[in-house]
């Protein structure tokens, strides 16, 4: 493993929900950095190194799993803006909500979002959507050219 | 005339009054004046006979004084020169007296004095006649004779002009009579064609009036009549419209409620969705988490009660998606096709055989026809009926479930799904289709009872009806009824989303 794993970055702002989706990651043995943000507008601080996170690592995360209600601004404006802005656009971004509403479901595929999560009442369902959502984002996908890591570090 | 109803008619009679009335009475005016002037005529032809007469004999008289005159100058003179007058005169006496014989004829009294008249022209010819003779012979009497003897003529003669006289006279006075009766007769008739005239003309004048009038009030009655009509179907399109109005008020008010309503149900849904789904979640998450941990340090009533606290949440959980998809069933637009019910029944059996693996269930599906109705609704509503049937089939080997549907002669269609499974109790019938209404404990039959409900609502919004007939043991048989020419004449707007339908056959069954 030459290149150090990519965070996760989870925009959620249940604590419950964070709390189940971090051990659902631990139970999933997911070993990829989880960046959690509360809200909406942290969220698009991080994506775009502003504000309290002007000093982050400039490593982009490789999934920003995104829960529609927020607080400030709504899952949907910061999926807006992510498919909007030409450097963030290839990140693939997982919606992760409770909702099961579909104009929930359906706007997000107009706004180009690359998966929609319908969190699982079931506890071992949700560790399961979750583990596998990791997964496969995370670790499987094969990222677009521009979200390689530079060839600085040839393997 | 006052009859309103025939207008037309009566127009025409009065027309022809009009018209026949003064022909009648002019004609007769006609007649009159004709006779009149007839009178007149005659009075002239009389006049002009009279006037005749009188000169005829004037002439006569002249002719006697002639031949008079003659004779005595022969016989006082004896010369012959006298003779020629007399004779002439008396030549021409003759044709005189023809003439006003053939006149007269047609008047005896006259013709009586004429007559006598001319016995008396006669007696003096035949005294001249023997003057003249005996002068001829040269006799000559004493001349007291002669004297005597003229005095004779004289009296003869007297005697002829006496009735001669008599006859102008006569004649004279008769011209007269006539005269002035065809006189008052022209005046009479002159008056009185005036008089008839005058009172024709006020008899049309009054008649014109009386068909003016009569005519006037008809024209005035239909003209009401009319204006009537014409007011009172103003007044319905005004009612009408003001109707339209007030309705298409309503309808707008209503649209606008119901928009209203929609909006909030959906507000809800929203938020039911998100914010009671959550904490659901969260208990049946923490719940499995506290199991990982501690179950191997509880004991069996512990573990039962975090069991039921799971197994609670889930159930809620599952409650609350069941009542979203059916909110959801309620709003969504319907979106309106041809749809083949055989193959949609065929896609359902396939679908729900995978829960019956392993049992032997025999399917029976008779062809069924297109419908209009919306695809993805109607195949839920076969979906939750096989469902249904393989579920309370369950202890039937072999289970079957047939199929089938009926064309009423309204032109709808009945469809129907039998079971030989444990069928249901009549009497609680009415609360099958109710939300999460249960006829069967869920430790026997799982589900959450939204099923059916789904089914009804589905086949309500289709403007259909549903109902079931069962026994029990003794199975279950579903009817719902589509009907005829289905769907509206213009499709409403299409659903606003138009991404994947989000029911799944496991989703919402009881």
């Amino acid at each position: 493993m030459a290149a150090p794993l990519r965070p996760i970055l989870l925009v959620e702002d249940d604590p419950n929900d964070l709390e189940m989706t971090l051990e659902a990651f631990a139970d999933a043995h997911v070993a990829n950095e989880v960046v959690t943000v509360r809200d909406g507008e942290a969220a698009l601080d991080y994506l775009h190194a502003r504000g309290p996170y002007a000093d982050r690592p400039p490593r982009r995360p490789a999934v920003v799993l995104l829960d529609l209600k927020l607080p400030k601004v709504d899952g949907i404006e910061v999926l807006r803006d992510i498919k909007g802005d030409a450097r963030l656009r290839t990140l693939p971004v997982v919606v992760l909500t409770s909702s099961r509403e579909e104009r929930d479901l359906v706007l997000s595929y107009q706004l180009g979002v690359n998966a929609f999560v319908v969190k699982p009442v079931g506890f071992d369902e949700f560790t399961e959507a979750v583990r596998q959502t990791g997964l496969f984002w995370a670790v499987i996908n094969e990222l677009s050219p521009d979200e390689r890591p530079a060839p600085a570090t040839p393997p | 005339m006052s009859e309103p109803a025939t207008p037309l008619r009566s127009f025409r009679r009065a027309q022809a009054t009009a018209v026949l009335l003064p022909i009648g009475l002019l004609s007769l005016l006609a007649l009159t004046l004709g006779w009149e002037i007839r009178m007149l005529l005659n009075a002239s032809a009389d006049a002009t006979r009279s006037a005749r007469v009188v000169a005829l004999a004037e002439k006569a008289r002249e002719l006697l004084v002639d031949q008079e005159t003659g004779l005595r100058g022969y016989l006082l003179t004896g010369d012959r020169i006298f003779l020629e007058p007399l004779e002439k005169a008396r030549r021409d006496l003759r044709p005189l007296g023809d003439q006003l014989a053939t006149i007269l004829r047609s008047d005896p009294e006259q013709t009586a004095r004429l007559r006598e008249a001319i016995r008396h022209v006669g007696d003096w010819e035949a005294f001249a006649d023997t003057q003249l003779d005996q002068a001829h012979r040269g006799v000559r009497g004493k001349p007291s004779e002669i004297l005597h003897d003229q005095r004779f003529g004289k009296q003869i003669m007297d005697a002829v002009r006496a009735a001669a006289d008599r006859l102008i006279q006569a004649e004279a006075d008769r011209a007269t009579a006539r005269d002035v009766s065809a006189r008052t007769l022209g005046r009479r008739v002159l008056f009185g064609s005036t008089v008839w005239a005058l009172a024709v003309g006020v008899v049309l004048a009054a008649f014109s009036r009386m068909h003016f009038k009569s005519l006037a009030g008809q024209y005035e009655a239909a003209l009401a009549e009319a204006t009537r009509q014409a007011e009172a179907a103003h007044e319905a399109a005004r009612q009408t419209q003001a109707l339209n109005v007030t309705l298409e008020q309503r309808v707008a008010e209503r649209t606008a409620a119901l928009e209203a309503t929609n909006v909030e149900l959906e507000a809800f849904s929203y938020s039911v969705s998100h914010d009671l789904r959550a904490p659901v979640r969260h208990v049946a998450g923490f719940v499995q988490m506290l199991t990982r941990s501690a179950l191997p340090k509880m004991n069996e009533k512990e573990r039962h009660y975090i069991e039921t606290i799971r197994s609670s949440a889930e159930e809620a959980g599952r409650l609350i998606d069941d009542l979203l998809s059916f909110a959801r069933m309620t709003r969504l637009e319907l979106q309106w096709h041809p749809v083949d019910m055989g193959a949609l029944a065929r896609d359902a059996r396939e679908l729900v055989s995978r829960e019956a693996r392993g049992r032997e269930v025999r399917w029976n599906i008779a062809p069924l026809p297109t419908v209009r109705g919306d695809r993805e609704m109607l195949r839920l509503v076969f979906d939750n009926l096989f469902s249904n049937a393989l579920k309370y089939t369950r202890g039937r080997s072999p289970a079957t479930i047939d199929v089938g549907s009926e064309r009423r002669d309204d032109g709808s269609v009945v469809f129907f799904v039998r079971d030989n499974g444990v069928g249901f109790d009549m009497r609680y019938a009415s609360k099958l289709f109710g939300v999460f209404q249960r006829l069967h404990r869920s430790d026997e039959f799982e589900g959450t009872g939204i099923g059916l409900a789904n089914v009804r609502r589905i086949v309500l919004r289709h403007g259909g009806r549903v109902w079931a007939e069962a026994a029990l043991g003794r199975g279950a048989t579903f009817y719902f009824t589509l009907p005829p020419q289905h769907g509206p004449a213009h499709p409403g707007p299409q659903g606003e989303l138009g991404g994947p339908h989000p029911w799944r056959a496991g989703e919402a069954r009881p």
